[in-house]
């Protein structure tokens, strides 16, 4: 279970632009680390300084998570 | 199948709860939303209300308050379900494997004689397929505090609760040469029972048809005097009427048998429907157990401790006290049919549960009856049951459906709208990297550059 403190989900754009990378839920998190070793396997370039043993997409994806600088974020709609 | 609209709600209990909503928060309460806050937690009213309740008589030092605090709100997050989890199914699997665990056989009641009380599975099944009446409806009677630990007082309520027929009390035989029941009073059980004569007489009285019998006094003196019915003389046919019309016109004794059985019907005291009432102690209070319920009526008893006296029967709940007096009804047979065969399941799955059945308004089956065939959804509900009806059926009457629902998404082959499939990815080029990287060029964009915030697709 995520430890997170807060879930500001629902409330539309405004909340968005305040999610710290440990407010993501583990779904939100799965989901941005696939989408970007998705574009990392396709040959995107590295956003942060691996070592070359690292070949891994989904680890260098979650190193670059990590270091907060995938340019993904999520938009989140109130349920319903 | 809606319930009707539950009926009323005792004054006592309205008035005391509008009270305590009125209270302004206590500082104790205050320091509690306070502390919580620090780690971005808001606890919710029921939770703040037991905290409060556990802490009061603590007497903390505010700087240790806080480490309480600081403590459950650790907890607190860590028991929260993130958004987006499928908890539905969880709760299923969550029931369903103990419920794999469960006897199928209806056990006796500890403890009381031959009280037999549903239990186990059938007794799941039963609250969950939203069953009026349970097959073996139950009430537990509190009395007042005043009466609760003296046997006699505890014993005349239970006399008044349960059910007293003539049979109980008396004797009943026909004489057929004289074309008359005849109705003895035994003394013994009349006192066991706690009925005078006079009961007999007024019940007798109240539940004979005039038209048909006369009631006279028989032999006997004082208490013991029985009663006899006369059939009354048939009223003269009108001549020339069809004298058919009652086969039993010439057979008196079908009459007097009929009349015999009548009278052992007939209800001397008690409240409808409760079969039995035995007295158990419990720790230093005596309670009533019945058999057979009746909530409305037995509330209204006087000396009955009306905040407490509750029955297994969740929709008489639902009549007295309301829908979420029946959720409650529901979380806690529940919860305590599964304590009762050894199984832990977490009251939260429990809770979704009677959630879903209540929140309509009235009390829902789970099921083809019940929440599953109210879905909005065609398909929803043709991925439950007989498809080609509710397809075809939504094909003549031109259905539309959204697409919302997961059994809905699973059909059309898309992603369902839980866990990681509810969540939408946004494009986000302005999110500053916290090191700049050094040797690689800008993040590529991901899409043909969209307006302002294009998809990623992954």
């Amino acid at each position: 279970m995520a430890p997170s403190p807060s879930h500001p989900v629902g409330r539309g754009r405004a909340a968005a632009t305040q999610i710290r990378s440990e407010d993501f839920t583990r779904f939100e998190r799965a989901r941005i680390l696939g989408a970007r070793a998705l574009q990392i396997s396709l040959g995107a370039p590295l956003l942060v300084e691996t070592p070359p043993t690292l070949i891994d997409p989904v680890e260098i994806a979650e190193l670059e998570f990590g270091a907060g600088v995938i340019p993904i974020t999520v938009r989140r709609t109130p349920l319903d | 199948m809606r319930f009707p609209l539950p009926k009323r709600v005792p004054a006592s209990r309205g008035s005391d709860v509008t009270k305590e909503e009125k209270k302004p928060p206590s500082k104790l309460d205050s320091l509690l939303v306070e502390f919580a806050a620090i780690d971005g937690v808001v606890f919710p009213p029921l939770i703040l209300k037991e905290f409060h309740d556990r802490v009061q008589h603590l007497r903390l030092e505010p700087a240790e308050l806080k480490k309480v605090v600081h403590e459950v709100a650790v907890r607190f997050g860590r028991a929260r379900v993130d958004p987006h989890e499928s908890v539905g199914i969880i709760a299923a699997q969550s029931i369903g494997e103990p419920g794999t665990q469960m006897t199928l056989r209806t056990f006796h009641y500890a403890g009381v004689a031959e009280m037999n009380v549903t239990l186990g599975l059938p007794r799941l099944i039963e609250l969950v397929d939203a069953r009026r009446v349970p097959s073996t409806p139950m009430m537990t009677v509190y009395v007042e505090r005043k009466h609760r630990t003296d046997r006699d007082e505890v014993q005349k309520i239970a006399l008044q609760i349960e059910v007293t027929t003539i049979p109980d009390v008396a004797a009943i035989g026909t004489v057929v040469e004289d074309l008359k029941v005849v109705v003895t009073p035994q003394l013994g059980l009349m006192q066991g029972r706690g009925v005078k004569r006079a009961d007999i007489e007024r019940s007798l009285q109240e539940n004979i048809d005039t038209r048909k019998f006369r009631l006279g006094h028989g032999s006997g003196s004082g208490e013991g005097r029985s009663f006899e019915l006369f059939l009354a003389e048939p009223p003269t046919p009108a001549p020339g009427k069809a004298k058919k019309e009652d086969p039993d016109e010439d057979m008196p004794f079908k009459k007097l048998l009929a009349a015999s059985e009548e009278a052992k019907g007939i209800r001397i005291k008690g409240v409808s429907g409760i079969k039995r009432a035995l007295i158990k102690k419990e720790k230093d209070e005596y309670v009533i157990y019945t058999e057979g319920s009746n909530l409305e009526d037995v509330l209204e008893l006087p000396g009955v401790d009306g905040d407490r006296t509750t029955t297994n029967s969740v929709f008489e709940i639902y009549k007295v006290f309301g829908i979420e007096a029946a959720r409650a009804a529901l979380i806690q047979e529940a919860s305590r049919t599964l304590g009762e065969q050894g199984l832990t399941v977490d009251i939260r799955h429990l809770m979704l549960v009677s959630d879903v059945m209540t929140n309509e308004g009235d009390i829902r089956a789970i099921g083809r009856h019940g929440i599953s065939g109210k879905k909005t959804s065609v398909l929803a509900r043709a991925a439950f049951e007989i498809t080609a009806a509710h397809l075809l059926r939504a094909a003549i009457t031109g259905e539309a459906d959204d697409l919302k629902g997961v059994a809905e998404n699973i059909i059309v082959g898309q992603p369902i709208t839980l866990g990681t499939g509810a969540v939408n990815l946004v494009y986000r080029p302005t999110i500053a990297p916290r090191t700049p990287p050094q040797l690689t060029p800008p993040p590529p964009p991901v899409e043909a550059a969209d307006a302002d915030e294009p998809t990623v697709e992954a």
